[in-house]
């Protein structure tokens, strides 16, 4: 592994996307959502002292859904974009003649893009921590609330990961549409899983037959091969009365965050190496 | 086996072939087809051929961008596309592209990371080669305010910036004004004289003609001449000029005849040009026959321009 040139790249790649005007225009978006969830809160819960937890309620989850959609969004949108416009502007040309291999340029690609998708992370976070303590007071801040958002911008690196693989196999429109649709089905994977076990269990005292059982083992399949983006979802509990609930362990959730992205990077890394520029 | 310096090949191709797949059914196309040649070192060679027929992939396998169906390819004696191959040479791109947003300094500084270069070589060689190529003056600049003449001598720059022993060069020539070309070729007389090894495409023959000492020309997927510009044009009979005074007329339409071409007034004397050896010989006769007194008689070189148009002329694609 070239370190001093993956890091040349990455920071390189930082610099590009952080003068892209679709980030600038997300995180505006999310921030303006978070000023909705405040006149919201307001709205519909008043000023009164024992609505208090209600108005939390709302900017909390209406800022989160926003950080995490929208973050998605500017994932996708960055992302898809990274290796095939380098192609398109032939700046690629001039880095590939370096001592780089085409999987240190996609890992390199990769570092800078997730680097700027934590940094916008963190100004939306700031964002909303704003608007829940103008609400709460500084107090009302926690915890759970800064490890939802942790979990959200690993979330969010992965999505980049994804976004990357489209981006070395296909155009931009296409790429932003399969890494949407990859990304919402790795929100889904646990029903699909869920679903697996219903079709396979008897019912009403039949026994379901060979069709159904090799169709929960498809469907199981499925279950393993695609991003289970719901480890890291604790956006729904951080307004809940009761500790958060892992999925798994910190160290559990992390290395699977670090092993799909891996193994994303590995995908993207064998398509670009075959293509012939 | 030891080699002298001199008498290595910089880049050495071996039964190269290379195709593309395209459309909707993958059909392959092929581009090189069993290609061969070596550059010694020092030398400055030119790459020619019609559009299309297979420069910049060439180029591109060289330098380790893409690689050849089949064949090997060495780069100073390292396989191409291998980390060796790719310090050991710079690599200027049919019109390069910059990130718009950075600098003459900042792309450099880039460059030179991917090269492996520390910071201090770095800002000492951005500087020099800057100087190299003056564009000194326009350092702080955005790329995206150069014209096309300074995105190529600033891709000349990021090529020179780590000192490597082989330059390639695709189409440096193309789109640049008199004075552009005539820097740019300074610039690769000057690498030469510094003992790099330069090895570069054009279409403008004229200066492929007045830097070069090899070319190598590609037609058809092959390979068609690998040698020194003059024994090429050794091997191709030019035209003469006849000079003549003292002929009426009358007669003209003799001369012009035996010539196979046409007579012309020049101030005191007429003029013609015969197409070859034989034709001249024919005018000669028939001038001193109708009684003409000979000016001068004077062979007409051929230059790469004719001999490429001439022989590859009708296979260009456009």
């Amino acid at each position: 592994m070239n370190l001093p040139a993956i890091a040349a790249v990455a920071s390189n790649t930082f610099k590009e996307s952080a003068r892209n005007r679709i980030l600038y225009a997300i995180v505006g978006a999310t921030l303006a959502a978070c000023g909705l969830g405040y006149v919201l809160a307001a709205i519909s819960a008043g000023d009164d002292p024992t609505s208090m937890p209600r108005r939390l309620r709302i900017i909390a989850n209406t800022s989160l859904s926003a950080i995490s959609l929208l973050g998605t969004l500017c994932a996708i949108f960055l992302g898809t974009n990274l290796v095939y416009q380098e192609v398109e502007r032939k700046t690629v040309y001039t880095i590939l003649a370096r001592p780089i291999g085409r999987g240190e340029f996609i890992v390199g690609k990769f570092a800078g893009l997730a680097a700027v998708v934590v940094a916008a992370v963190l100004v939306m976070a700031l964002g909303f921590a704003v608007f829940y303590a103008l609400v709460g007071g500084i107090d009302a801040l926690s915890l759970k609330h800064a490890i939802a958002i942790f979990y959200t911008a690993v979330e969010l690196v992965v999505v980049v990961a994804i976004a990357l693989v489209f981006s070395s196999t296909a155009n931009p429109i296409e790429g932003a549409i399969f890494a949407f649709v990859l990304t919402l089905a790795g929100h889904a994977t646990k029903n699909l899983d869920a679903l697996g076990k219903e079709i396979t269990t008897p019912h009403a005292g039949v026994e379901p037959g060979a069709l159904a059982h090799v169709m929960a083992k498809v469907l199981h399949a499925i279950y393993v091969v695609l991003p289970n983006l719901e480890n890291f979802n604790l956006r729904e509990q951080v307004t809940a009365e009761k500790p958060l609930e892992l999925p798994m362990p910190h160290a559990e959730i992390l290395a699977y965050a670090g092993l799909y992205t891996a193994l994303l990077l590995a995908i993207a890394a064998f398509f670009f190496k075959r293509k012939t520029l | 086996m030891c080699y002298r310096e001199a008498d290595r090949a910089v880049i050495d191709l071996e039964g190269i072939t290379a195709s593309y797949r395209s459309g909707f059914a993958r059909r392959k196309r092929l581009v090189l087809d069993d290609i061969r040649f070596k550059i010694p070192a020092g030398a400055i060679a030119g790459y020619l051929g019609v559009n299309g027929a297979g420069k910049t992939t060439t180029i591109k396998l060289i330098v380790g961008i893409n690689r050849p169906d089949s064949g090997r390819i060495a780069v100073a004696g390292h396989l191409a596309g291998s980390n060796e191959a790719r310090s050991a040479l710079g690599y200027l791109p049919e019109n390069p592209y910059f990130y718009e947003y950075l600098t003459p300094v900042e792309a450099l500084d880039f460059y030179g990371r991917l090269s492996g270069l520390e910071r201090k070589d770095r800002q000492t060689r951005t500087e020099a080669v800057l100087r190299e190529v003056d564009l000194l003056d326009a350092k702080d600049r955005p790329v995206k305010e150069f014209s096309k003449g300074m995105r190529q001598r600033l891709g000349v720059a990021q090529a020179i910036l780590h000192r490597p022993k082989l330059l390639v060069l695709d189409e440096p020539l193309t789109g640049l004004d008199p004075m552009g070309r005539l820097a740019l070729r300074d610039i690769i007389l000057r690498q030469r004289a510094q003992g790099t090894t330069i090895f570069f495409s054009s279409h403008i023959l004229s200066d492929v003609e007045a830097v070069c000492d090899r070319i190598v020309i590609v037609d058809a997927c092959k390979i068609a001449y690998e040698g020194s510009v003059e024994k090429l044009l050794e091997a191709k009979e030019g035209a003469f000029r006849v000079a003549f005074e003292g002929l009426a007329e009358e007669k003209h339409a003799l001369v012009a005849e035996a010539a196979q071409g046409t007579v012309e007034r020049r101030g005191a004397h007429h003029e013609v040009t015969a197409k070859d050896r034989a034709s001249a010989e024919r005018t000669l006769d028939a001038v001193r026959g109708a009684g003409g007194r000979l000016v001068f008689f004077q062979p007409v070189g051929v230059t790469l321009e004719e001999y490429f148009v001439e022989k590859f002329g009708k296979g260009a694609k456009t």
